[in-house]
């Protein structure tokens, strides 16, 4: 089975492992928000923060190799929208050889900033992600939902859990798809559009096939939406940790504002 | 005579085009037997296997577990015949060995005190102690095949139901999986294993039943029938049964 290396839990016993999912997800939230609205020194010390929980939780960045590839597109993609919008005047245009573009430098440096803040973001995510297990975090999502009717927070919950439990697994039967097809020399065809079809529907047909035997097998084990949950406690550790965490990015965003 | 813990009567499945995969099927399992089911592939040994905890409706006929139809009770009935797959990859969901074999416990509810009880014996009846928080994934085939069949007993069901458990395992893997087997067999379960390649389990089994084409042909001891076993498309074991257990040859 290959290892999905991004958005997909590793088990250990770090500090932020063994965090209580309740305050992860709140952490995540404020995060994000603050990371997203707020200036880019404090967006600063939550990627600093973040980068830090990333080591102690034993993620590599080689980890996050291809992920970042996908960043880097979206990042230039970004930058090169903002920093070709706005610019009116000649002087505002880039002139390469006989071509002239338009060219914002305040865009350039707001595009690089939203950049950076998607960055942020989804170092966020992957920090939850790599250190909670998916039964947790259904489990912190119906406590955190109380207020929800109970079949909805219970069904929310387990589709996000088995999402994330079932997706390298997916991911597995499209490799050994792919692999085969390529070997019996799919690579030769021209068309992306023939390869796409060649691909795509032997996958899927793989995919809900994998998901019948994996409901017929979570059916034999009394699959219930409503299962013994773990148990979850916030210790004084878990709110030291917290407070660590949101303290500096929230009072330096006060002290700015 | 104690009335038979699983028993099948006149079962008949009948596929939507018309394909019978089972056709009257009579089978009862006695508590405490070791069975051995043989057929070649198409002749319905996993379609029976999916009618005995009510996974599969029967177009005719019914599964009674201590004389109840299954259908009446499926949580019960899915709790006493534990089912393991032929793919054990399908049949783990957990994200750690202790949290897969937790899962069915979980699922009926149980305290968490006693589902941790049960997840110990259960990875230590499958010989997986120590083996808690690795990831399934990165297990062996042999062990996997072990995981599944601990995510099972942590359920403390009354019948283990195997489907080609042996598939491509090779000679250690085959040998755990069946010392586990036999460990099982002798603290009181009963155990179903589904299979066509009879050569690593008939030396342990009390009884053999042969299916083709959806029926049964032949029922009774392995000794008693064995004769009958190639003539069905199953390959005939070299040597004598007792002779046949890859436990015995490590």
């Amino acid at each position: 089975m290959r290892e999905l290396e991004f958005f997909h839990y590793h088990s250990g016993a770090s500090i932020w492992h063994r965090h209580d999912p309740r305050l992860k997800l709140l952490e995540l939230s404020l995060w994000s928000i603050m990371a997203l609205a707020s200036s880019p020194e404090v967006m600063g010390v939550i990627a600093l923060i973040l980068i830090v929980l990333l080591g102690i939780s034993g993620t590599r960045i080689s980890r996050m190799r291809k992920p970042l590839v996908f960043w880097a597109i979206m990042a230039f993609t970004i930058i090169l929208t903002a920093g070709s919008s706005g610019g009116t005047g000649s002087a505002d245009r880039l002139v390469i050889g006989s071509c002239s573009l338009p060219f914002n430098p305040e865009g350039l440096a707001r595009g690089a900033l939203r950049a950076a803040r998607l960055l942020t973001v989804l170092m966020a995510g992957q920090l939850l992600s790599a250190t909670t297990d998916p039964s947790d975090l259904a489990a912190a999502l119906r406590k955190i939902l109380f207020f929800l009717p109970s079949s909805w927070s219970s069904s929310l919950a387990t589709a996000i859990s088995l999402t994330l439990a079932f997706i390298p697994r997916i991911l597995d039967e499209a490799a050994i798809i792919r692999d085969a097809a390529f070997s019996r020399g799919l690579g030769s065809r021209r068309s992306p559009l023939r390869r796409m079809v060649s691909l795509g529907l032997p996958m899927a047909e793989a995919t809900l096939r994998r998901a019948d035997l994996t409901t017929e097998a979570l059916l034999s084990r009394c699959y219930s939406e409503n299962p013994t949950l773990p148990e979850l406690r916030i210790k004084i550790r878990d709110l030291l940790l917290s407070l660590g965490v949101i303290l500096p990015p929230s009072v330096l965003m006060m002290c700015i504002s | 005579m104690t009335p038979p813990l699983l028993e099948t009567l006149s079962l008949c499945h009948t596929f939507p085009d018309g394909t019978k995969a089972l056709d009257n099927v009579d089978l009862s399992f006695h508590a405490g037997s070791f069975v051995v089911l043989a057929g070649a592939n198409g002749s319905g040994k996993t379609v029976f296997m999916r009618h005995l905890n009510g996974l599969a409706r029967p177009t005719s006929g019914e599964v009674l577990l201590h004389g109840n139809s299954v259908l009446n009770d499926l949580s019960r009935a899915r709790r006493s015949i534990g089912l393991v797959f032929q793919d054990a990859d399908a049949q783990i969901v957990g994200q750690t060995v202790a949290k897969d074999a937790a899962f069915g416990p979980e699922n009926l509810r149980l305290p968490r005190h006693e589902i941790d009880k049960l997840v110990k014996e259960a990875l230590s009846a499958t010989g997986l102690v120590g083996f808690d928080e690795r990831r399934p994934h990165t297990l062996s085939g042999g062990e996997k095949r072990r995981l599944a069949v601990a995510g099972v007993l942590a359920m403390e069901p009354e019948m283990l139901v195997l489907d080609e458990p042996f598939t491509g395992l090779d000679w250690p893997g085959c040998a755990d999986l069946l010392t586990v087997l036999n460990n099982l067999h002798s603290s009181g379960k009963t155990i179903l294993l589904i299979t066509h390649d009879l050569d690593k389990v008939l030396a342990h089994a009390d009884r053999l039943i042969l299916m083709e084409s959806g029926c049964i042909r032949a029922d009774g001891s392995p000794r008693g029938i064995i004769g009958e076993v190639e003539k069905l498309g199953i390959r005939r074991p070299a040597g004598e049964i007792t002779g046949m257990s890859w436990k015995q040859r490590l």
